[in-house]
């Protein structure tokens, strides 16, 4: 019983931290819930069709409605958010595991280093992601693996950039000089002193990413690159829709919304924990 | 008759959740033909004056009570556009710092043709001529080439005579004059100060309100002065009356911390304390916390601002 | 003449950032997986036709002969040709180029129509309704997938209003206003997107703008609130907003990639996109070098147009 007050209390402590930040992570948290349990609550597969009900508006049995094959929206709309999510934690972990030890050693050692790693990253950054994202995935091979490592590659020098930046904010602060002086390595330097100082805009930015992974994710598959039938993604859905969409309009409408709502959450606590990060931006 | 009258005028500003007093009922009148002082440290509401009187206060500032009248013309009731309509013409200001006081993008010409075309109804050529002759009259050399030149080509000095150029453009009978020479070399200040009397003051009679906290400044040009305190006047005249016989005790304090009377920042170095912040200030007397004569009666009364016989004004108990 | 120096020396800055360019696109697609020759002759090819094809495409050659031979090429206008049509790429990009480059540059008009605006409102008056909705838009505008706002569009204004056509392109010499109405609501879908992160950035920089002194000088001088804000405060505003503007028309040639697949419109993200499908080489490599080229020159236009707004950067005046 005290432990649910403290937590409820926890709770409404970022609730007033953050509004923003705290309803981003609420629907992240319910949408991740409800994805991982699907098959304990919903009574259909994704790809059960029902072949009595195909285009069947919103009802009882099928609170979304279903697609051509008389498979069931809602479930397949919440088995798409594992895809989503899967692409987006894949390939936020990826680029900031790589793009977090580049900027790093870039901003740590500087000089010679700093040009030999960060010089390949503004060329990377001269291109639209969905360009890249589509040549590679075109060209490898159109599964969730490929997906997420060509996604990475576009997020490695966004996290390699903005680690560098806070590395080199804090690179010469005291504790770090003090820690030098007392003869710490490089690598204990850069992984217990600079690393937990020069992390949190990477984080923010891993928020806003993530919510950009499902947006990619969704638009590599609605153009036939991405997640192949019969997965359940939700940007596949959409590209099926489109040809009923004037005879079944859930069939867009339902993955469409979805999206929305996930990267919408992401923005929402990636925004928040810019706030709480850096108050004068909040009060402007 | 005073070309500008202020009239219990109250500014406060919100902060904090609550409305406090930066200026508190400051009454005074601007007479034609003469540079009126208004002196005082720093947080003083020297400057909360000046922008209730343009009525260009920020928006968290508001005017509480009393009036301003220009001639004729209530500026605390005055709509949008007609005050808009005074600024520039017939009421105008200069700033401390001419370097940000111009648009950085503009070409200066620009800058002086803009608002001459805003205030009288002037043809492009005419405009252009009626500007090449003010940047002639505040003594800017080349003017005809200047005119093309952007802010960042011109030094503080130079800068602080365009915005005079601007500022008398449309003939003001008013102009405020922030601390016009707070960021100058002490040579050019002496400069520029004698070109608002001469462009002003001789040429056109009109009034000037100089806002300084420098007792130099104010010996140098000023006709009359207002010593202000904690957003409060606390003594009015005559400068050589004032200079001669200061009858408040902060007054005293402000001219003793002046090295033998010359040109020098007034730091209270003499006196102990500082000023009290909006929303600290204390009952009664606002200075009476610093004040070497301060009685058990200055802590609960606030005195009001009477003339004495010299007919200097002074708000202090110790002349009652 | 100091403007066109100061061009000259961003040029000169560009190339190398072009030359990377062209080197990281020709790798990507040479080291990923995938024979272009056994794509051309299919899986059932011999070993000899095989080698033959290889030679003529000079897969044979070491990668850096490679590059060397398709950057020679490359420099004298000849890009290279179709696998399977043998049709000229540049032909293909004469074709497509127009039809990218009016969608963007009229999704990005449309942006700076939307966001400049209600940027300027929300920041003059904060917490008014200006203010909200840029909010909202800000937020929505890039949450939302643009080919599912296009879906939206065409239901709501095509099928549904019947207003705009749901696809298809109209060449702007045959039919004027055809083509505009059927570069619409695709312009319209990009623009959501960018003006939802432009009506942001436009309130940040004017509320700074109207904190600085020159603004009350202005105001003191009498001069109309109109001009201080639409002339005086939008252009010291202006070069935030601009670079924003420079940073996402990255933003605005991906986005186009997926609504010119959306609306049918014959564009090069399109043909990336289907000649990727088919493993095409030269195509590819040359679409994806045609949009890089398109982002640095968007750039290079930034840095001109920061040269005209600021004088004290082209050394201007008297």
């Amino acid at each position: 019983m005290t432990r649910v007050r403290a937590l409820l209390h926890r709770l409404r402590e970022w609730h007033a931290a953050s509004r923003s930040a705290f309803l981003g992570a609420t629907i992240i948290v319910l949408l991740a819930l409800m994805t991982a349990t699907v098959s304990l609550y919903m009574p259909y597969k994704p790809d059960a069709m029902d072949f009595m009900a195909p285009l069947s508006g919103p009802t009882g049995a099928h609170l979304l409605g279903t697609d051509n094959f008389g498979r069931d929206i809602l479930t397949r709309v919440l088995y798409g958010y594992q895809i989503s999510l899967a692409v987006a934690l894949g390939s936020v972990g990826f680029g900031l595991a790589v793009g977090v030890t580049f900027g790093l050693l870039a901003g740590y050692f500087g000089g010679l280093v700093d040009n030999i790693i960060m010089r390949p990253m503004d060329v990377l950054m001269a291109f639209p992601a969905i360009v890249l994202v589509v040549a590679l995935t075109g060209f490898v091979g159109r599964e969730i693996a490929v997906m997420v490592l060509a996604v990475a590659v576009v997020y490695v020098p966004i996290f390699a950039r903005v680690m560098r930046g806070s590395t080199l904010e804090v690179v010469n602060e005291l504790y770090v000089e003090g820690a030098r002086a007392r003869g710490a390595s490089h690598l204990r330097l850069m992984l217990r002193h600079i690393l937990p100082n020069a992390i949190a805009p990477v984080l923010i930015q891993a928020s806003i990413l993530m919510g950009i992974a499902i947006l990619l994710e969704s638009a590599l598959s609605f153009i036939g690159l991405g997640t192949q039938p019969p997965d359940p993604s939700l940007g596949l859905m959409l590209s099926e829709g489109r040809s009923f969409m004037q005879q079944a309009p859930w069939m867009v409408v339902a993955p469409g919304v979805a999206i929305s709502l996930a990267v919408l959450g992401f923005n929402l606590l990636g925004n928040g924990l810019q706030d709480l990060l850096n108050p004068a931006r909040k009060r402007q | 008759m005073s070309l500008l009258s202020l009239r219990h005028l109250t500014t406060e500003f919100y902060s904090g959740g609550r409305w406090l007093e930066a200026v508190s009922d400051v009454s005074f009148d601007l007479l034609p033909g003469e540079i009126l002082g208004l002196v005082g440290e720093s947080g003083c509401g020297k400057s909360t004056i000046a922008y209730s009187v343009m009525r260009l206060l920020a928006s968290n500032a508001r005017i509480s009570g009393g009036e301003v009248w220009l001639g004729d013309v209530n500026l605390t009731d005055a709509s949008e556009d007609a005050l808009q309509d005074l600024r520039g013409s017939r009421l105008s200001m200069i700033f401390q710092d001419p370097m940000t006081a111009l648009d950085s993008l503009f070409t200066v010409g620009h800058q002086v043709i803009e608002t001459l075309q805003e205030h009288l109804a002037l043809d492009p050529p005419a405009a252009r001529e009626r500007a090449l002759d003010l940047l002639r009259q505040v003594g800017i050399p080349a003017a005809e080439e200047r005119l093309k030149a952007y802010p960042y080509q011109f030094s503080g000095g130079m800068s602080q005579r365009i915005a005079l150029a601007i500022a008398i453009s449309c003939h003001p009978q008013v102009l405020i004059a922030d601390e016009p020479t707070t960021a100058l070399d002490v040579t050019i200040q002496a400069q520029i100060l004698h070109l608002i009397r001469r462009l002003l003051v001789e040429e056109q009679g009109a009034g000037v309100l100089l806002i300084t906290h420098d007792l130099g400044v104010v010996a140098q040009v000023c006709d009359r002065v207002a010593v202000m305190y904690a957003g409060k006047i606390v003594e009015f005249g005559a400068v050589d009356a004032i200079f001669r016989d200061p009858l408040h005790p902060y007054t005293q304090a402000l001219l003793n911390s002046l090295p033998s009377q010359g040109i020098q920042r007034g730091a209270l170095e003499n006196i102990r304390g500082r000023v009290p912040s909006l929303d600290d200030r204390p009952t009664g007397c606002r200075f009476h916390p610093r004040c070497p004569h301060a009685l058990a009666i200055c802590r609960e009364e606030a005195p009001p601002l009477l003339r004495r016989d010299g007919g200097q004004e002074v708000a202090c108990v110790l002349y009652d | 003449m100091r403007l066109l120096r100061y061009i000259a020396s961003r040029l000169l800055l560009l190339l190398p950032v072009l030359f990377g360019t062209s080197v990281l696109i020709f790798l990507l697609l040479r080291l990923i997986p995938g024979d272009p020759a056994q794509v051309i002759l299919g899986l059932r090819a011999t070993p000899e036709r095989l080698a033959i094809v290889r030679t003529e495409l000079g897969l044979d050659l070491p990668v850096h002969q490679q590059y060397g031979q398709w950057l020679g090429k490359l420099l004298q206008g000849d890009l290279g040709k179709d696998f399977r049509s043998n049709e000229a790429v540049t032909t293909l990009l004469a074709v497509r180029l127009p039809v990218t480059i009016q969608l963007t540059l009229m999704s990005l008009g449309l942006a700076v129509l939307i966001a400049v605006p209600l940027g300027i409102r929300a920041a003059i008056k904060p917490g008014g309704p200006a203010d909200r909705f840029s909010m909202l838009l800000g937020l929505f505008g890039i949450s939302i997938p643009d080919f599912w706002l296009g879906i939206m569009l065409i239901l709501l204004f095509a099928l549904g209003l019947r207003m705009f056509p749901s696809s298809g392109y109209v060449r702007m010499d045959e039919n004027f206003l055809g083509n505009l109405r059927s570069f619409f609501l695709p312009a319209l879908t990009l623009a959501v997107g960018l003006s939802a992160v432009l009506v942001r950035i436009t309130r940040s920089a004017v509320l700074e703008v109207l904190e600085l002194e020159f603004v009350r000088f202005l105001r003191a001088k009498g001069l109309r609130e109109r001009l201080v804000v639409y002339q005086h405060v939008l252009r010291n505003a202006s070069i935030p907003i601009v670079t924003v503007i420079g940073l996402q028309f990255g933003y605005l040639l991906g986005g186009a990639v997926i609504v010119e697949e959306v609306f049918s419109l014959p564009g090069v993200g399109r043909l990336i996109v289907s000649y990727t499908l088919e493993r095409n080489y030269p195509v590819v490599q040359a679409g994806m070098l045609t949009v890089a080229f398109m982002f640095i020159l968007v750039n290079l236009a930034t840095d001109v147009i920061y040269a005209l707004i600021n004088p004290k950067i082209r050394g201007g005046g008297a």
